[in-house]
């Protein structure tokens, strides 16, 4: 007994370096570079603990503010967004009905001190008090400076010297040449020399000899008053190929490099002689991970959480089954005219709305945007490779694009020219390209048009060169990846994918397979607004491939013996939907029969009108386009809007998503949604054992929780887990944004993109039998931990009871919505044109933009 | 004609100045209409005089649209100029703010300080407006101070953050440095000529002056590259880009720290006859334009790399203006101002563009630095420039932190009695002198010591971590002894005395009460760290700024009228004096913004709602 507590608490005082870097690495950002933006779990540290848990325990830790204010709530409940009835109900669900007045007066009434101490930071906070020392503002600056030009992709006209050798060997080697010093103290230049030096012994330094039990605490201080940086370099040192200009780095050497200035720092102000801070600290160390202790304004937040998201849910819930059809529909066995494959993006949803409702004879279907086809694409000339499909997914293939050009065309800008920036040639261009550039911006004032420094979704691909998308042999390889797929491999994918959203029959003569990309201009997070499923790419390339793969006859063949018959009059077309630009470009049109091109140039002209309406709903929400003026104009403006360089908000992005829904489609084809729902098509018919539902599923949980947790965070605290407001950015390295010249990195997403959103976990709705739901993602730990930790909600629409079966500690209960009645419209344009724009971006007055779920009337 | 069209000049954007402050904020649109309505106006009036002027001949105009103050000893006048230099400036400023107006519609929509940034942008444009037209240096003074104050304004814009309202204490601070150099060469050129000077005879006045005017020159110098962030004071550039991009861009990109080129090309007819100067003026362009372009080089943030280059171009300006090559100096600053903003708006894109292109045409740089004397000479460039070539740490070393153990070292006056004491001798003194006869050599030896005993108040104002209610009466007391010497050193203008007293009286009353009611309310104000008020009590804030402008006597308060009436009557031979004087002012200044900053900028610590984190 007395051993074993011994050694505990030996253990306890034991400083772990290689332990706390894990840890550390664990619980920083892990936001890569901006130009492949993938949406991810603000909080995943804290994913292995149930959500409110997890979000209370971090911001008890980090200070985050995870949730609205006490008052914001209420303020929510005063203006009906959180309705009474709701409300009510959850009261009774988390306390029961015998405490129900008494917790009803805490959450509407009661006053509670809101006090928030992060245990982060209160250990530095002594240099303060000790001696007066302002450590960050002193140290931050030059340490974020170096690490900048050391990872710059291509910003400094100078390369970081030696910058493959690590940052502390970089370091020693300028240091060694040059006769100037980062450092102001012989100690700290010393201490970088000493090759023997590790963390602790900096940290005997600065903590004190026996002072082990801080020493972690500090570090967790130091680099999370900074964690835009630290995470940075946490991500680069264990994803290195996903910078292009390859940099070795990692968070022990920036760890190092922050300890040593902060030793030269002290010694410069203070002399050789200073106390270490522990020899003199006032506070006992904290366990940063210790569990929160519940309180009973925890209890309230929750409740009003609870009440905030069932508030629409509810609405959504009651949707689905208000617009059941009463019986099963006879089939519908009328011919199709056309049918479209989309992404699940909740930003086609309306573009799809528009195609049904202006052809009731075509169909759409949705899937993640990457076709089921995982590659790794080189562009022609290009001297890399762009990853196509979820970021979790490692591809063994390579597409190459083959152009008949023999040198790379791609356009410059002659206002980027770094020349302008140097000495001789900068005066000689400080005088040439100023005319020019005020004409540029005149011009872009004016009209607005596409040039070679705007993000170009469609550009990344060239339309008339071929892909390498048949592996012709064994040779055919490339640094290890085989160059194109194989027949089977082919048809595996495409039988997987058309399987797996129940297009198994009834094929149209025409089938689009519309991948979606975005183009942007003056937004460094533009690959935020791209396809999550394509690793924050454009879709197009996958779109492409996957109608070549449809459409080659062997894997027709392969796939009929399999039992899934294409006729071979259907022929695939991929495309791709430019969401921020409302435009559709298709691919290979010239490999249509004579018919279907005929077809094809009927379904064009329906595919614009689609286009037109969806840019006018999308323009409801936009203050510098009139929903009221000619349809044709506000297509005009929304395609302006994408390449003006003065528009913050070229599109909404993800901003506003909330609900997943796995089923047929006819299952929302009634409901007005207001572009809120990713829409994954599955038959349950066709899976009745949840076979496929598993395949289905398995992206869904990584790349809709992953998007719609991003946004709810980011929009709860803008300031810590988002990047704020835009309009201050300064870029650096190409790597991400700071507010200031000085500033730390500011990951998550800026205001711009989540001021519209109603910060609310995702709600998935599967149309599917409980039993089999429940089967299928048990069976997978990484997605059942979304469920039964309650990061996203899970609702199964029980096909032949026509009830809902709510997931609730691990088991599905019955759920009967309180709504009973749905507004109904009947003209959808129309509307929009009078609902109102929001007045402020504050919670009260954004939420009011967004629509209430209608259900979709006739036509008048 | 002319002079009704300059007057509409100045007049149009304070129109749409107050217009804007009295739209309520969440009229975006009609605040931006008001914006736009003033700043074309502005545009069309200046083409129509434009045209006038150049029909006339394009011969200088030269008008006066009155004075602010009128005696057979000293005039305020309100005197404009217009000449080529004027017209090239004042095009390149309207034509830049509208673009940016236009601009900033969009950009800047649903933004919480949409009102904030038109309304704040128009008080930029009115202080560059009265710079470029001013016909004599009080209105040039006037312009100046508006911008230091504007610029406060923009830097901490996202006022709740704490660099923003660090950097913008630390812009200020600098501006004032160079203010006071301004207000010394304006003294001094009132004393050579023994008059106030008009822009429109600078020519005809050379003759006979010019040991003095190399000195003139050096005073006007200093002025000009701190507001051009020449060498060594490039570094508050990048650090002024705390804004959104569209104000960064136009001022502090484009025209804003051009302004020191501007004071050079005026004052040109005054410095061109000295060898000496104009070699000086060439070799801080030169040093700037070799050491900035070094800073450049190893920029890895985009903003600072082009504030950087802009600065680099600027230096090669200086030189051109020394060299007497008007013209092309004119030229230069059109067009590097014109690309800077233009580059610094679409800066953002350069992710995707740069990206992009390297993704087809990348090489690793095949250079690496080699153990050779050039070797040596590289990685010491490099690693000084990563350094900014300690500039920012060595202003703050040489010129802020010696206050410091000045202040330390008369803490003691934060004290109530000390203060008490203070006040009593005041009166004391202050009674003796007027009831007394004495003599010239006393009043010297006394008023210069009351000028040193305001200037340690303002010192210990300056270095206070007390309460803000005690840098507040520090910066009174200093205040008292700063009449009594000016009082003395004026030859006892007592109704002046009175003008001044009472404008520093209302302020401090007014800003005490301020104070006072915020610590009733639970606000923190102790200057050792930044408490952001202003996000609990915007109001109050935006009384409270206004109060610190009286208190500080910014110009246009009848404080600083005051002031500057008494300093004309302070001979020529007591440079001493207006040396101490300057440096009142320029601290004073420093003091009462400092105290402001903190108070009201920076996060607010209440957990109610998000708070930023101190390094962004």
């Amino acid at each position: 007994m007395n051993t074993t507590a011994t050694i505990s608490q030996k253990h306890d005082h034991h400083f772990d370096e290689q332990h706390l870097l894990h840890e550390l690495k664990h619980y920083l950002p892990t936001q890569g570079p901006l130009k492949d933006f993938l949406h991810h779990n603000t909080l995943h540290a804290f994913q292995d603990m149930k959500f409110y848990d997890a979000i209370f325990k971090a911001s008890a830790i980090f200070g985050y503010q995870t949730t609205f204010s006490l008052t914001e709530y209420r303020d929510l409940y005063r203006i009906n967004r959180i309705t009474p009835e709701i409300l009510a109900r959850t009261i009774k669900d988390r306390k029961g009905s015998k405490d129900f007045e008494e917790w009803q007066l805490r959450v509407l009434h009661k006053m509670y001190s809101w006090t928030l101490e992060p245990r982060a930071g209160k250990l530095r906070s002594e240099w303060k008090r000790q001696y007066h020392i302002d450590m960050d503002n002193a140290v931050q600056p030059l340490l974020f400076r170096i690490i900048c030009s050391y990872i710059d992709q291509g910003i400094a006209l100078s390369p970081f010297p030696f910058e493959d050798k690590g940052l502390l060997n970089a370091l020693r080697s300028l240091e060694d040449l040059s006769m100037a010093s980062f450092f102001k103290t012989k100690k700290a230049r010393d201490l970088l020399y000493d090759k023997s030096c590790t963390i602790s012994k900096l940290l005997e330094i600065l903590v004190g000899k026996g002072k082990e039990a801080y020493f972690a605490q500090y570090v967790y201080d130091q680099q999370f008053s900074h964690q835009g940086w630290s995470g940075m370099v946490s991500t680069l040192e264990d994803k290195p190929e996903s910078l292009l200009y390859p940099k070795k780095i990692s968070l022990k050497d920036m760890i190092m490099l922050e300890l040593l200035l902060e030793i030269d720092m002290l010694t410069g102000s203070l002399g050789e002689e200073w106390k270490p801070l522990g020899s003199n600290v006032s506070q006992p160390p904290v366990d940063m991970f210790a569990d929160e202790p519940d309180s009973e304004l925890q209890e309230v937040i929750k409740i009003w959480q609870d009440a905030f998201e069932w508030s629409y849910y509810d609405t959504a819930l009651s949707g689905l089954l208000l617009t059941l059809p009463a019986r099963p529909a006879a089939e519908d066995t009328a011919t199709k005219s056309f049918q479209s494959i989309f992404c699940l993006d909740e930003r086609e949803y309306s573009l799809r709305t528009y195609l049904e409702s202006l052809d009731n004879r075509s169909e759409t279907f949705g899937a993640p945007g990457f076709f089921g086809v995982e590659f790794y694409f080189r562009p022609a000339h290009a001297k890399f490779y762009d990853k196509l499909c979820p970021g979790p997914v490692t591809p063994k293939y390579l597409i190459k694009e083959v152009s008949g050009d023999d040198s790379p065309v791609h356009a410059k800008e002659i206002m980027y020219t770094k020349h302008s920036h140097k000495l001789v040639r900068g005066f000689l261009f400080s005088y040439l390209l100023g005319i020019p550039a005020l004409g540029k911006l005149v011009a872009n004032l004016v009209n607005p048009t596409m040039s070679p420094a705007i993000a170009d979704a469609f550009s990344h691909m060239d339309p008339n060169a071929d892909l390498t998308i048949l592996h012709t042999g064994e040779q055919d390889k490339e640094k290890g990846l085989q160059v194109g797929f194989t027949t089977a491999e082919m048809a595996d994918r495409v039988e997987k994918f058309l399987r797996c959203i129940g297009m198994t029959r009834d094929f149209a003569p025409l089938v689009y397979a519309i991948g979606h990309g975005s183009s942007s201009a003056n937004n460094p997070h533009h690959g935020a607004h791209d396809c999550g499923a394509c690793s924050g790419r454009p879709g197009l390339v996958n779109a492409r491939v996957f109608a070549w793969m449809a459409n080659y006859q062997p894997v027709r063949e392969l796939l009929k013996k399999r039992g899934l018959s294409i006729p071979l009059a259907t022929q695939f077309v991929g495309g791709m939907h430019d969401t921020a630009a409302d435009e559709v470009r298709f691919y290979d049109e010239k490999a249509l029969t004579e018919e279907n091109s005929w077809l094809h140039a009927k379904n064009k002209r329906l595919f614009e009108d689609a286009l037109d309406l969806d840019a006018k709903e999308r323009s409801r929400r936009f203050m510098s386009i009139s929903t009221k003026q000619h349809i044709k104009k506000i297509r005009n403006d929304i395609k302006k809007r994408s390449v003006s360089y003065y528009e913050p908000r070229p599109e909404l992005g993800h901003g506003t998503n909330a609900l997943c829904i796995v089923g047929k489609r006819s299952l929302t084809k009634r409901l007005f949604l207001d572009r809120r729902a990713f829409l994954n098509s599955y038959d349950y018919t066709t899976d009745p054992e949840g076979t496929l539902l598993s395949d289905v599923l398995a992206p869904l949980g990584v790349v809709c929780g992953g998007i719609n947790l991003e946004y709810f965070f980011s929009r709860m605290d803008n300031y810590k887990l988002g990047a704020g407001t835009k309009l201050p950015h300064n870029v650096m390295g190409l790597v991400g944004v700071a507010n200031s010249s000085d500033g730390d990195l500011r990951s998550g997403l800026p205001l711009q993109m989540i001021e519209v959103h109603d910060p609310v976990r995702l709600l998935m709705v599967v149309e599917h039998y409980p039993e089999v739901v429940k089967k299928t993602i048990r069976a997978n730990p990484a997605l059942y931990e979304w469920f039964a930790n309650e990061w996203i909600q899970l609702v199964v629409l029980h096909p032949k009871e026509k009830a809902l079966y709510v997931f609730k500690e691990r088991k599905f209960v019955p759920y009967a919505p309180l709504t009973k009645e749905l507004p109904v419209v009947h003209d959808l344009s129309r509307m929009f044109e009078t609902t109102l724009k929001m007045k402020t971006n504050h919670i009260l007055d954004a939420t009011q933009e967004n629509l209430p779920i209608h259900i979709i009337g006739p036509h008048h | 004609m002319v002079t009704q069209l300059l007057t509409t000049l100045i007049l149009v954007p304070v129109i749409g100045l107050a217009g804007c402050i009295l739209t309520p904020k969440k009229w975006e649109r009609t605040i931006f209409f008001i914006a736009i309505a003033a700043i074309l106006l502005e545009l069309v009036t200046f083409f129509v005089l434009g045209y006038q002027w150049l029909s006339a001949g394009a011969s200088p105009v030269f008008t006066s649209i009155g004075s602010l103050y009128a005696s057979p000893h000293y005039t305020f006048a309100l005197a404009f100029y217009f000449d080529r230099l004027s017209a090239v400036f004042l095009g390149m400023t309207t034509i830049m703010t509208t673009l940016i107006f236009i601009f900033s519609r969009f950009y800047m929509h649903r933004e919480p300080g949409f009102k904030r940034f038109y309304y704040t942008v128009l008080l930029f444009f009115i202080g560059l407006t009265l710079i470029i037209l001013a016909g004599n240096f009080e209105v040039l003074l006037l312009g100046w101070e508006f911008i230091g104050i504007s610029s406060v304004l923009l830097i901490a814009f996202y006022r709740d953050r704490f660099l923003p309202a660090r950097n913008a204490l630390k812009v200020f601070s600098v501006y004032r440095i160079a203010d006071a150099f301004l207000l010394v060469a304006i003294w001094y050129a009132h004393h050579i000529f023994e008059k106030s000077v008009n822009f429109s005879e600078l020519s005809g006045l050379v003759a006979g002056h010019e040991s003095q005017l190399a000195l003139l020159g050096l005073f006007l110098l200093v002025t000009a590259l701190i507001k051009s962030a020449q060498f060594p004071f490039s570094y508050w550039l990048p650090r002024a880009m705390e804004g959104p991009t569209t104000s960064s861009a136009i001022f502090y990109g484009a025209l804003s720290v051009h302004m020191g080129l501007f004071l050079l090309l005026r004052t040109y007819p005054l410095w061109q006859g000295s060898v000496w100067l104009r070699i000086t003026i060439a070799a801080v362009g030169f040093v700037t334009a070799i050491i900035v372009s070094s800073i450049t080089r190893v920029q890895s943030s985009i903003k600072v790399q082009i504030a950087y280059a802009s600065v680099t171009q600027i230096g090669i300006m200086f030189v051109e203006v020394a060299a007497g090559l008007q013209w092309l100096a004119l030229l230069h600053f059109v067009s590097n101002a014109s690309l800077r903003t233009y580059q610094l708006l679409i800066s953002p894109s350069v992710v995707g563009y740069l990206v992009h292109d390297q993704f087809f045409s990348f090489v690793l740089p095949p250079e690496k630095i080699k153990n050779t004397l050039l070797g040596r000479l590289r990685a010491t460039f490099y690693v000084l420039s990563i350094k900014e070539w300690n500039m920012n740490t060595a202003v703050s070393h040489y010129v802020w932190r010696p206050l410091k153990p000045v202040g330390r070292v008369f803490a003691f006056l934060d004290g109530f009695p000390a203060q008490v004491v203070s006040v009593a001798v005041f009166l004391a003194t202050a009674g003796a002198a007027a009831s007394m006869a004495v003599s010239t050599g006393s009043k010297l030896a006394i008023s210069s010591a009351a000028a040193v005993i305001s200037i340690v108040f303002y010192i210990r104002a300056y270095t206070t971590k007390n309460s803000a209610r005690t840098c507040w009466n520090l910066i009174l007391v200093g205040h008292l002894f700063g009449a009594l010497f000016l009082g003395l050193a004026s030859a006892g203008n007592w109704k002046y005395l009175v003008i001044y007293g009472a404008g520093v009286a209302t302020a401090f009353i007014v800003g005490h009460a301020c104070l006072w009611y915020l610590e009733i309310k639970g606000e923190q104000t102790a200057l050792q760290d930044y408490h952001g008020s202003i996000y609990a009590f915007k109001k109050l804030g935006h009384l409270f700024f206004i109060v610190c402008l009286l208190f500080m006597a910014f110009p246009v308060s009848p404080s600083f009228l005051a002031q500057d009436i008494l300093l004309s009557f302070i001979p020529v031979s007591h440079v001493f004096q207006i040396v101490l004087f300057c440096l009142g002012y320029l601290l004073v200044g420093v003091s009462i913004m400092r105290l402001y900053t903190k108070v009201f900028f920076g996060p607010h610590k209440t957990s109610y709602h998000e708070i930023a984190y101190r390094s962004s």
